[in-house]
């Protein structure tokens, strides 16, 4: 693989040669030499300045003589001290390219695969693994390999051209007497930054974009990277494939950003009264209040690093992603999904009450390995009101889920890119975050497990149609949720019934075997209530069966599952609640 | 007119410059750079690694012609000085010579 730089190009090859401690060692040398120049300045100077041996018009003329020679040794330190920064940097962008192809080489290495010297990957012949679903699996990571592999390669020989390009550059204009801009400190950046790759989703597919990213980041210096914080924010929060603790740094300056814009916003509308303005002015409170509770949320100090991944103040509601812990190094990462009417000033602190205990509960069944959990808002979902206001945005309609979907896709596959070590990576989705859990599933990505519950319906029937890995998929869905019984009417398939799902217990008998005809006894006479989850919206309650599943595949033990069992197929076949509590009156089971 | 010198510091001033100017000579840059081109195979900066040399090369040159042009008015202001007090004394001493 090469890269075009002027009438040249760099190869993996020549990348793989380079000697970035020469540089080093180059602009070292340059320095001293600047330094000598310096003293030499110094010393016209004290010359000249020594004693007032000499007055006169001809001692005047000479004095500007010596002004000359004094500023042109000046501008020559300033010329050499422009060659060694320039050098200097070129040295750090070049390990940074070695280190892209040496991770390129890592990832081919653990997938038994191997990258020759022209940047061409070559897979190992796979031994048959028996099963289509698990063929398909494997053809999907070869996908993923092949397309990290691409992308660190074409960045480490892109950055590898420019810097070459730049630092040519730098070295003639600065022998041609160039010098740094009045003010830059010793550490000023000689060579251009390297431009982002655009941030927009793939339409399909593996995600390349996010890999580029990820490759973007890795190729520039530390000091590049401040500066990109710095100076673009805007190119590094919203990025997937970049180091969570640096999209938090942008993403602080992009919080700031917004709420001076809502603050501004919500002063303008509540001064102008005018009652034609009303939705405009809850609008902008609801936007202040996301605002609010983001602050809120990543001001807790209860011991769980909060890390702000995205704040998106231009959507209709606030988009925001908020990480429970350290996302960049923690043995399984957790991305949650949530569903109808989900907003970030409502729901954020909510949710992150909730994942504070499921985390401690996931860590302790992880056995010392540390579980982070993602609230991804990432998404403007589809509030109630839509359901009679809006076709595009309706509940009923799957447009926003499979619009979506992409977004979800490429977070979890931008945590991989970003990471040293991979992850075990699980999504958890709610409601109609379900619905777009599962087309994000039909997408090849980062994704090892996906739990379900109250999921309206998924798009495909069949775990094998998807892009998940076979037993990956995790169906929940308790009694007297509507949603989850009867959503897929719109929705398609039931998720009960795809194949290849697992359904998992989300109820509980008091006493096992005890069955459910207790004819004319309220269900919670014979129902273990603290176990069990009732309705829409009692998955994640502590105590119940279905929290404690999430927590097992969370921490990566699939093997503490609780299964569904025959009394729960019995006890939870009901027809429609239709709001009423499913345990407090009798019902004849068929 | 009015001056006053002591042409003796002006030649020492001649003495630095003149030492600054062999210090410029021994600077070397475009040899600094000269393991760039091993260190970046394939590289367009390898490549071109010459033309840097010889810009340097030009640079230095024009520093040292500075330099060497004021180490050369400051001697030959010191030799002028010397020539003037000279003959001025030699002019002196001539009128002065028939009262002995």
């Amino acid at each position: 693989m090469t890269v075009a730089g002027g009438s040249l190009t760099l190869s993996v090859r020549d990348i793989r040669a380079s000697r970035p401690q020469s540089l080093v060692a180059v602009s070292r040398a340059l320095e001293d030499r600047r330094r000598r120049v310096v003293v030499l300045a110094e010393l016209v100077l004290w010359r000249r300045a020594a004693a007032p041996r000499w007055s006169g018009a001809a001692s005047s003329a000479a004095a500007d003589r010596y002004a000359v020679v004094v500023a042109g040794l000046g501008r020559l330190a300033a010329s050499i001290a422009v060659a060694g920064q320039a050098v200097g940097q070129a040295a750090g962008r070049l390990e940074a390219a070695i280190d892209l192809v040496h991770r390129a080489d890592r990832r081919a290495v653990d997938e038994g695969a191997w990258i020759d010297d022209d940047g061409r990957l070559f897979l190992p012949v796979r031994a048959s693994l028996g099963h289509p679903a698990l063929e398909a699996h494997r053809a999907r990571l070869d996908e993923l390999l092949r397309a990290e592999v691409h992308a660190c390669l074409a960045q480490a020989c892109r950055a590898a051209a420019e810097t070459d390009d730049e630092l040519l550059r730098a070295l003639l204009s600065s022998a041609r007497g160039a010098t740094l801009a009045a003010g830059a400190g010793g550490g000023a950046v000689v060579l251009a930054a390297l431009a982002p790759p655009p941030i927009a989703s793939a339409a399909g597919g593996v995600s390349a974009q996010v890999f580029a990213s990820a490759a973007w980041w890795r190729s520039m210096t530390d000091q590049e990277r401040r500066r990109a914080i710095r100076d673009h924010p805007e190119w590094v929060g919203p990025r997937d494939g970049v180091p969570a603790t640096a999209r938090h740094e942008a993403n602080l300056v992009l919080l700031a950003r917004a709420e001076e814009v809502a603050w501004t916003r919500a002063r303008e509308t509540r001064r102008s009264g005018w009652v034609g303005n009303a939705a405009e002015r809850t609008r902008a409170d609801e936007h202040v209040a996301a605002l609010q509770a983001l602050r809120d949320v990543l001001a807790r100090r209860d011991g769980g690093e909060r890390l702000l991944l995205l704040i998106d103040p231009s959507a209709l509601d606030v988009k925001a992603v908020v990480a429970l812990g350290d996302v960049d190094r923690a043995a399984h990462v957790v991305t949650f999904v949530g569903g109808l009417s989900t907003m970030v000033g409502t729901d954020l602190r909510r949710y992150d009450d909730t994942f504070v205990r499921m985390r401690s509960e996931a860590r302790s069944v992880a056995a010392g390995q540390d579980v982070a959990i993602v609230t991804w808002m990432g998404y403007d979902a589809p509030q109630v009101h839509e359901i009679v206001s809006s076709i595009d945005r309706n509940v009923l309609n799957a447009k926003l889920a499979r619009d979506n979907a992409g977004a979800l896709a490429d977070f979890a596959t931008g945590i991989e890119a970003a990471r040293d070590r991979p992850a075990h990576q699980t999504v958890w989705a709610h409601s109609y975050g379900a619905t777009l859990a599962g087309f994000a599933s039909l997408r090849t990505s980062a994704v090892d497990d996906v739990a379900v519950f109250g999921a309206p319906g998924l798009p495909f029937s069949d775990v094998s149609r998807s892009a998940l890995k076979p037993g990956s998929l995790n169906v929940l869905g308790a009694v007297g949720d509507d949603v989850f019984n009867y959503g897929w009417m719109v929705h398609g398939t039931p998720a009960a019934e795809v194949a290849g799902a697992t359904r998992l217990s989300t109820f509980a008998l008091k006493q096992a075997g005890s069955g459910c005809n207790h004819w004319l006894h309220p269900r919670s006479e014979y129902v273990d209530v603290g176990r069990t989850s009732v309705g829409h919206s009692d998955y994640l309650r502590a105590g119940t069966d279905s929290a404690r599943n999430l927590v097992v595949i969370a921490a990566g033990r699939p093997d503490l599952r609780v299964f569904q069992g025959a009394d729960e197929r019995a006890c939870t076949t009901t027809g429609p609640s239709l709001g009423t509590d499913p345990m407090s009156w009798p019902r004849l089971v068929p | 007119m009015r001056y006053d010198v002591d042409t003796a510091a002006l030649r020492d001033d001649v003495s630095t410059i003149d030492e600054v100017l062999v210090r410029v000579q021994r600077l070397g840059i475009a040899d600094e750079l000269t393991p760039l081109a091993a260190a970046l195979p394939g590289s367009r900066c390898g490549a071109a690694l010459r033309d840097v040399a010889a810009a340097w090369t030009a640079r230095l040159a024009g520093t040292r012609w500075e330099l060497k042009e004021l180490g050369r008015s400051l001697a030959a202001a010191a030799d002028t000085y010397d020539a003037v007090e000279r003959a001025a004394r030699q002019s002196v001493e001539r009128s002065f010579g028939g009262l002995r």
